[in-house]
């Protein structure tokens, strides 16, 4: 059966709509940006971790499908089990960001800056605004993980797993248009 | 419970294949635009996926949900046509 409204508070989808909105306009500017610098943009992108970009593409994918079986679980009015999935996907999120810093720190160390050229401008800002964004969800579902561990969620009552959820999958959906564009396409 | 787990182990499973198939494409470096078609067909089906079975907004009836949807088809296409104007 279908339900009427959107999962979580209608708040969060709000939010969601405009980080869409920011990041959609990000990768056209890359895009476009692209268009009119292809060799610049295809010759640096070979410099970039494509493995790494891969596993945390399967690391967030994993983590969301966490928090999915965690809404699951709250639904079944099972909340430490819920909560045991939001901590393992938590946990998932944190391997994004190990990864993603020794990334960071790998670029940094062969001296490569927001202004090193167009291609890196992007590359640096948009993976570290998404970045931002998994700390973000960290935090939400981390405490979402504590007050479901501490029974305030139940099958009847649970908008805040599903706010939650709704967050970290916009944060992978986003993840899963970022790492081909940016670590793959030319 | 555990059909909806099931349901959402497939998807996983297919979001993981098409994730593969991507990181093979940029790792033998094919390019062109059939390529970046293909890739870009894989991002659209992989973030239905999330949209419909993640999100779980397939099992909606509000009309907020379209904005989702419609955000990823209109990023993919303008993508798409910003590769297309660089050939």
């Amino acid at each position: 059966m279908k339900k009427q409204d959107l999962p979580g508070d209608f708040a969060i989808w709000i939010f969601i709509f405009a980080e869409l909105l920011v990041f959609g306009i990000f990768f056209l500017a890359y895009a476009f940006a692209r268009a009119a610098n292809v060799e610049l943009f295809n010759e640096y992108q070979q410099h970039l971790d494509r493995e790494s970009g891969a596993i945390n593409t399967v690391v967030l994918i994993t983590s969301s499908f966490f928090v999915v079986l965690a809404v699951n679980a709250i639904r079944h009015n099972a909340a430490q089990l819920c909560a045991r999935w939001i901590g393992l996907a938590v946990l998932l999120g944190g391997v994004f960001v190990y990864l993603k810093l020794l990334e960071f720190g790998s670029k940094y160390a062969d001296g490569i800056t927001l202004s090193t050229n167009t291609f890196y401008m992007f590359y640096l800002s948009l993976t570290f605004f998404h970045f931002m964004h998994v700390l973000m969800g960290m935090v939400i579902l981390t405490v979402v993980a504590v007050k479901a561990w501490q029974g305030a969620y139940s099958a009847e009552t649970h908008t805040g797993v599903e706010t939650g959820a709704s967050y970290w999958h916009m944060v992978d959906l986003v993840w899963i248009v970022l790492f081909p564009l940016v670590y793959v396409m030319h | 419970m555990l059909t909806a787990n099931r349901k959402a182990l497939y998807v996983w499973l297919a979001l993981v294949l098409l994730t593969l198939v991507t990181y093979a494409v940029g790792k033998l470096g094919y390019a062109g635009m059939s390529v970046v078609a293909m890739l870009l067909l894989s991002v659209s089906i992989k973030g239905q996926l999330v949209i419909d079975y993640f999100m779980g907004l397939a099992q909606v009836q509000s009309r907020w949900k379209w904005v989702v949807t419609v955000w990823l088809l209109s990023v993919v296409l303008l993508i798409g046509l910003a590769y297309w104007t660089s050939v």
